[in-house]
Order: structure tokens, then C-alpha cells, then sequence
């Protein structure tokens, strides 16, 4: 481990599951390791079968192809028998989500959530979800959820800016976001075209 | 069965005998219910009731048989019953739920034509109770749209808003809702046909044509906004706005006159810019209209569909799309890493090397997916 300084967080404190029933439970503990100004990794001890993993590796690429159907049947396979891993969960809500299944996409997410409660993906992916749904003050929440674990999270900085600017009339919520949001990708010339904006149109 | 139903008794004694034979037919058919044995009991009943014709039991054998064929899966049949029991119903409430009752059987089997026929014999006969009428023709209505005859559907919409209209005090916020939907419908038929007249030579001619038809259409969509529902209204502004972008878009590509020098040409292009120009800045203030709808808690389509319109026509304000991961494309490990982060002075390859996390019990090394870029959502 070449890593220094890192903070471990015991995610899913719960250890009990049955690997034969389809209700997610945690069974093994998330690890996620936060390194400042870095990133952060969650590792999630699972044993599954090759076969699985095949599967879950051939939906991937289905999906990367564009095989939305496929892809997502083969996903549903992949979580059917590893019932207790969030990662495919995540991936057959994202699939989900892009095939136009808003409702199917939030069930995935959020089962993901039960097994993995502190990962910043899911919080950003079910904000999104909330945002589309009209469900703004949940997506604030989902999105400060992701921010909370990992502050840097760039993807929940931007969102949250947006979510600000356009859908909760909060101008001063959406300034500090987009400047946060600048910090982690300072080449995005559209998002400082933005921040001018709003500081425009809040007379600074 | 037969000595049940009395198929073959002869009544010598007169009418009081046939009336008490038929009173035992009836209750044999009621213990044949309560064993829900409903092929028997319906037998008995209908032998019953064209046995004894004038029995005074007769409407009730109907109620029964109606009930016998829907227990019975005979949703037809038992739609059919219904259709007798409001013909014979003395009581008009009673007729009249009976005839509804009739028409959502057939529409449930579905017998469409019969279930048309009954429902329009149902809104003719009973236009109140106003929300049950209304219902009715909304029901009406999308059976002929999916009949795709749409003569009949839009006859349908303008009774449904004419209903609503001259209703009085019995106008309910039901009725004023339906009446509002149907409008809707109306309305976005009539912007279609704008939108669909091109500018073209002669141009004055096809320009008073368009002209007219935005008058109108504008007239329409605002008349909308008296039936004060917020989505109809969210869809009249919409469209308002999109007739203003329409106009101010047909002028851009309207057919050009021939035989001009270059210099009349480019005259004559500054001209259809600075007539079009003001028809999008009022389409993009009625567009943020909408959208400042969010403000007081109104979010639905059209309020969306209002603000992706602003996406396109002032994409430095509103184009602003939510960033997101992408697949996690791994079961066990999920590594980010921010844009700003060094490079990874081992790995050279920006990753965050979690190469501890990445074997499985059998050793293999599984793939890690490090994200730093932002994607727009789906």
C-alpha cells in the first residue's frame, strides 16, 4: 500500500445476510479510503463466482456498445446472484437511468444505498434522478450527502450548482458550488463563463 | 334441474300456482349461488324468467344473473344484464348506474363497440351528475383516439369543453380539469396547423395567411389559462412561447423573392433579421415566464420543456447539464480521483493505486476504475 495518510471509514455495519434472498443486506463491510486533495477508494470484499464476473463484464460491454436491452437483462442476472454487492446495483441503476427507466433507476440506486450508504456515486446518480423527478430539495440533499463523505467530489460540486442556479432560484448556493466545482477542474471555461454570469447577476 | 326450474310442470291451478312455482325456482337458484355454482344457477334463473315472464321476481333474477355472469368471468353477458336491469329500472339511479356499469363491462372484455355504444347512450341519457358525465366522454374520447378516428375525438374534446362551459353551478373543479385537458389537445392541433404554413411566394399572401393563424392560435392558447390549471397553464405558455420562436423562424427561412441584385439581397436579409429578431426575444420572456413557474413550486413537463427551449436559445444562461460518474465497471473496488490531483508519482498513470484491493481469492487481479472526468447525465 503506497497510500499515506489515509482515513478508513467502516461504511455497512451490518454483517448478516443470506446470499439466497434478493433483499440486499451488507454483508461484508465497505471500506472507503479518503486521500485529500486526491480521491478516494471504496473497496467492497465480495466473493462471487467467474462466472459472475463474465457476466458482469459482458453486460458492461453490451451497455458500452449501446445494447441498453441486453445489457441490462444480463446487469439484472449479475445482481440477482451477487445480491449483496452495490456495484452492479449501481450499474443497473446508471443503465437503467440512461435507458429512460427514471423509476427502475431510483429502486437500483437506492438498494445500492442500503448496502453502500456512504457512496458519493450513488448520492450524485440519485440526485440527478430527484433533480429530473422534481424532487429538488431531495437532489440538495443527495447531492450535500456525497459532498459531506467526499468534499472534493467534483461531479456533486457542479451538480449541486446547477441544481441551485436553475431549479431552487438560490444564486448564492449556485456561485459557491460553481467556484468549488472550478477548484477541482479549473480548465472548464464553460463553468467560469457561469460563475461570471452569476456574479453578474448578482451585481459583483 | 328440470324439476328445479320447472321446465315441464304444467300450471293447472292458474297464476297463483305459476307465481309460487316460480318463487321456488328463484330460491333454488339462490342456494345454487350460495355454492357458487353459477352455470347451474344461471340456467335456473334464465329458465325462470322466460318461463314466467310477469313474475314479480323477474327484475331480480336480472339483478342476479348480472351478478352470476361477473362472478362467472361472462363479463359480456353480465354487461348485457346490466343494459336490461336499466331498461326495466324504475328507479333512475338505479338505471343509471346500471347502464355506466353495462359500459365498463363491455369497455373491460373489451367489446369496444358495444362499450361505445353504451356510453354514448349513457352521456345522452344522463348528463349529471357533471363529473361522471365528463368522465364519460374523456373515456369516449380515448377510445376514438385509439380508434385513431378522430373526427369523433375531437367532437368529443369540444363536447367534453362545451359541457364544462355551460355547466353553471354544477361546473366542479373535476369538470373544469377534464374541460381543461381536452382544450389542451384542441389547442396544440391548432398550433400544429400554424406551425406547419411555410412563408413563401407570394409572400405577403402566406404572411397575412401565418399572421392570421398566430393571432388565432395565441388567442386560443390564452383562453387556456382562465381554466387556472397549473399544467394546462405551464402548456399554454409553452406554447405561446414556441409560436413566437415558430414565427420569428419562419421568417428566417421564408422563401426569397426573385430576380433582386446582391445589394437588394442583402437588404432585403437585414430586413427579415431585424423583423424575426424581436419575435425570439419575445418567445425567450415568455419561455422564462415558465420557467420562473419553478419558483412558486410549479415543476412538470412543459415547465422542462421550456427551459431545454432556453438550452438552445441562450445556452451560456441554461445550458447547464448535471455531470455524472458513468459506470462503477468493477464489483469490488471503485477508485476516484479528482481532475486536480498530481500525478501519481509511481503509477504515472493518475490512478490511486489500491492494487491491494484488486485480487480475488484466486489471485486474479481485477480491473480498477479510476474516474476524473465529467460526463453529462443521460
Amino acid at each position: 500500500m503506497r497510500i499515506s495518510a489515509l482515513a478508513l471509514v467502516a461504511l455497512s455495519g451490518v454483517l448478516a445476510a443470506c446470499a439466497t434472498t434478493s433483499t440486499p443486506q451488507p454483508k461484508q463491510r465497505a471500506q472507503i479510503q479518503i486521500q485529500e486533495q486526491v480521491g478516494f477508494t471504496i473497496s467492497e470484499p465480495v466473493s462471487v463466482s467467474d462466472a459472475v464476473r463474465m457476466d458482469y463484464d459482458s453486460a458492461l460491454l453490451l451497455l458500452e456498445q449501446g445494447q441498453a436491452d441486453e445489457g441490462i437483462a444480463i446487469l439484472e442476472r449479475v445482481v440477482a446472484q451477487a445480491p449483496d454487492v452495490s456495484g452492479p446495483r449501481i450499474d443497473l441503476g446508471i443503465a437503467a437511468h440512461q435507458a429512460g427507466d427514471l423509476e427502475a433507476a431510483e429502486q437500483h440506486l437506492l438498494a445500492a444505498l442500503e448496502l453502500n450508504p456512504d457512496h458519493p456515486v450513488v448520492h450524485n446518480e440519485l440526485g440527478i434522478i430527484y433533480r429530473k423527478t422534481g424532487r429538488f430539495a431531495e437532489a440538495r440533499r443527495s447531492y450535500e450527502a456525497a459532498l459531506t463523505i467526499y468534499p472534493g467530489y467534483h461531479h456533486a460540486r457542479r451538480n449541486l450548482g446547477v441544481l441551485c442556479d436553475l431549479y431552487l432560484a438560490d444564486p448564492e448556493c449556485a456561485l459557491k458550488s460553481y467556484e468549488a466545482y472550478l477548484e477541482t477542474v479549473p480548465e472548464d471555461a464553460q463553468a467560469s463563463m457561469w460563475i461570471s454570469d452569476l456574479q453578474n447577476r448578482l451585481g459583483r | 334441474m328440470q324439476a328445479l326450474s320447472g321446465k315441464n310442470n304444467r300450471d293447472p291451478g292458474g297464476g297463483r300456482t305459476a307465481m309460487a312455482k316460480g318463487a321456488v325456482d328463484y330460491d333454488a337458484a339462490a342456494a345454487l349461488m350460495k355454492v357458487e355454482d353459477w352455470t347451474m344457477a344461471s340456467d335456473v334463473l334464465e329458465e325462470f324468467r322466460s318461463t314466467h315472464p310477469e313474475h314479480e321476481l323477474n327484475a331480480e333474477a336480472t339483478k342476479q344473473l348480472a351478478y352470476i355472469y361477473r362472478e362467472d368471468g361472462q363479463t359480456a353477458r353480465s354487461a348485457a344484464e346490466h343494459e336490461r336491469i336499466a331498461a326495466e329500472a324504475t328507479d333512475p339511479e338505479l338505471g343509471r348506474e346500471a347502464l355506466l356499469t353495462a359500459a365498463e363491462l363491455y369497455d373491460e372484455v373489451p367489446v369496444i363497440d358495444e362499450a361505445v355504444r353504451v356510453y354514448e347512450q349513457y352521456v345522452d341519457l344522463y348528463p349529471r351528475p357533471l363529473d361522471i358525465a365528463m368522465e364519460t366522454r374523456n373515456r369516449l374520447s380515448e377510445i376514438y383516439h385509439e380508434q385513431m378516428d378522430y373526427q369523433r375525438y375531437f367532437d368529443e374534446l369540444n363536447e367534453m369543453i362545451d359541457e364544462d362551459r355551460n355547466a353553471g353551478p354544477d361546473r366542479t373543479d373535476r369538470s373544469r380539469f377534464l374541460a381543461s385537458k381536452a382544450a389542451l389537445v384542441l389547442a396544440e392541433r391548432q398550433y400544429e396547423q400554424f406551425a406547419r404554413i411555410e412563408l413563401t411566394q407570394p409572400f405577403e399572401q402566406s404572411l397575412a395567411l401565418k399572421q392570421t393563424s398566430m393571432d388565432d392560435t395565441l388567442a386560443t392558447l390564452e383562453a387556456l389559462v382562465s381554466y387556472e390549471v397549473a399544467d394546462v397553464t405551464a402548456a399554454a405558455t409553452y406554447y405561446i412561447a414556441q409560436v413566437y420562436l415558430n414565427f420569428s423562424a419562419s421568417l428566417l427561412d421564408s422563401e426569397r423573392p426573385e430576380g433582386l441584385t446582391q445589394a437588394e439581397m442583402n437588404s432585403y436579409e437585414l430586413v427579415i433579421e431585424e423583423e424575426a429578431y424581436p419575435f425570439e426575444e419575445q418567445a425567450i420572456t415568455v419561455h422564462e415566464e415558465n420557467f420562473e413557474l419553478l419558483a412558486v413550486g410549479i415543476y412538470n413537463p412543459w415547465v422542462q420543456k421550456s427551459l431545454d427551449r432556453l438550452a438552445d436559445l441562450m445556452p451560456g444562461r441554461y445550458a447547464k447539464d448535471e455531470s455524472s460518474e458513468g459506470f462503477v465497471g468493477s464489483i469490488e473496488i471503485y477508485a476516484y480521483r479528482m481532475p486536480i490531483a498530481p500525478p501519481d508519482p509511481v503509477e504515472g498513470d493518475g490512478g490511486i493505486d489500491v492494487s491491494e484491493n484488486t485480487e480475488d481469492a484466486g489471485g486474479e487481479e481485477r480491473r480498477v476504475v479510476v474516474s476524473t472526468n465529467a460526463e453529462g447525465t443521460p
